[in-house]
């Protein structure tokens, strides 16, 4: 498929980035911002708004919102471009003055997002036209939208620079330790303790338990453990986390000490701990 | 009337925001950061990735396995972070992420080293993986020989294995007759 829109010359011509670039310099302290929809899901345009709000307030920058193209200095662009909104899209970079200053905000606008495969959709803005600042985000928070025109106006600089790392020795850090001399035990605690609060938190959890392991003196040595057990379970201040160390221990350990045939089923139900 | 009085009472709301950084609450889900050291090239993270942001592409001329995210696309789900075993990609409070006409500012790659299979010579994994498995193997508590017999197997790619495989069972029934 070849390109869906090419520019006209006369357009082209007057859209150099030195010209953009002293246009954006010309409209520092005020800069009148025409915003289109072409397709979105109305998560960006909510989140212009946000940044409309006194909360935010743009205006402090120079920021106005017009009714026209025609009085605009840069378009706001946002949505993956379905064929509906395409032409509509056309016309109002046509009919805005030169230099024409793009901006396409969210994933979708900016390389069609979520949508990029699928039937409906004819690829991000800058498939279409010319785009010359990106705000990636699904929705893009204030910040970052508020970020963006402060980029484009000159008053912060690009934080961002393409990485490329190529510096491969084929090792990877490694942390052979192990609390019963097994990882296994730990990818056991580690599972369970994903299954039970979710990565984010179970991740925590993790942490928690591994860490007070690592102060046992003898991690086999299971009235130790219990009550190493018993006070980080008293000590815990989220109860969600209590409960979860705790089933950590009568589970997870309790099954490992069966394992290695340190201790049988005789005397197991004095060491798990109760819930509260 | 109203209104001025009920503005006299709040303070003003505007944040400074371009001057002074504006502060995310805990759990803010922003710019996935990805450390080069800590990844494996496993590729987890390109399969869970709902709209291929994170994309695993074998470059078999140089011998590469090259990982890359572009941030256009990432919709900061955390997909990628819920299933990467070593922690190398991890939502960030960062949302400071705008770029100026080159989209590319927006993306990171990461080239790894491929591994050859011993039997076929074909690239089929990255050096990285391959030690960190042995490593694993290594830690999980298994006699020596063990060890030796299970490492022989991540030699070769999935394909040569399956070939093994079926050729040892082929081999023991006819010695069994």
């Amino acid at each position: 498929m070849g390109p869906l829109y090419t520019v006209p010359e006369n357009i082209q011509k007057e859209n150099t980035v030195e010209k953009k670039l002293a246009h954006l310099d010309k409209i520092k302290r005020t800069f009148f911002v025409y915003r289109v929809d072409a397709g979105s899901c109305n998560g960006c345009d909510i989140e212009i708004f946000a940044v409309i709000s006194p909360l935010w307030d743009p205006e402090r920058l120079g920021f106005k919102l017009v009714a026209s193209p025609r009085h605009a200095d840069i378009l706001v662009c946002t949505g993956s471009v379905t064929r509906d909104m395409r032409y509509p899209l056309l016309r109002a970079y046509e009919a805005m003055p030169d230099p024409k200053i793009v901006a396409a905000v969210g994933a979708c606008g900016c390389s069609g997002g979520i949508f990029h495969d699928a039937y409906g959709n004819w690829g991000g803005i800058d498939s279409h036209i010319p785009v010359d600042l990106y705000v990636p985000g699904c929705p893009p928070h204030p910040a970052t939208i508020l970020e963006g025109f402060a980029l484009a106006l000159g008053i912060i600089d690009q934080k961002l620079k393409k990485t490329v790392h190529d510096n491969d020795d084929g090792k990877v850090p490694f942390d052979g330790t192990s609390i019963l001399n097994n990882s296994l035990f730990e990818r056991d605690i580690y599972v369970e303790s994903k299954s039970l609060m979710g990565y984010i938190h179970g991740r925590v959890l993790y942490k928690k338990y591994c860490g007070a392991m690592k102060t046992a003196k003898k991690p086999d040595d299971v009235s130790e453990v219990t009550e190493l057990m018993k006070y980080l379970v008293a000590q815990e201040e989220d109860p969600r986390y209590a409960e979860c160390l705790r089933v950590l221990h009568n589970n997870v350990y309790m099954q490992w000490l069966d394992r290695m045939m340190i201790m049988g089923d005789e005397g197991k139900n004095q060491y798990l701990i109760k819930g509260a | 009337m109203k209104i001025l009085e009920f503005a006299k009472k709040e303070k003003m709301v505007t944040r400074d925001f371009p001057v002074v950084p504006y502060e995310v609450t805990e759990g803010f889900r922003g710019k996935p950061e990805y450390s080069y050291e800590k990844c494996l090239g496993c590729g987890a993270c390109a399969v869970a990735c709902p709209s291929n942001a994170v994309t695993v592409k074998k470059d078999e001329e140089r011998g590469l396995s090259v990982w890359k995210i572009d941030y256009n696309r990432c919709i900061f789900c955390g997909r990628c972070d819920e299933v990467c075993p070593t922690e190398a990609i991890s939502l960030s409070k960062q949302y400071v992420m705008c770029v100026l006409f080159d989209k590319e500012d927006l993306t990171v790659t990461g080239e790894m080293k491929l591994r050859k299979c011993d039997s076929c010579g074909r690239y089929y994994s990255t050096e990285r993986l391959y030690n960190y498995v042995y490593n694993k193997l290594i830690s999980a508590g298994w006699d020596r020989a063990t060890i030796d017999e299970k490492a022989k197997h991540l030699k070769f790619c999935p394909d040569c294995r399956r070939e093994q495989a079926i050729n040892n069972y082929v081999n023991q029934m006819t010695k069994r007759g």
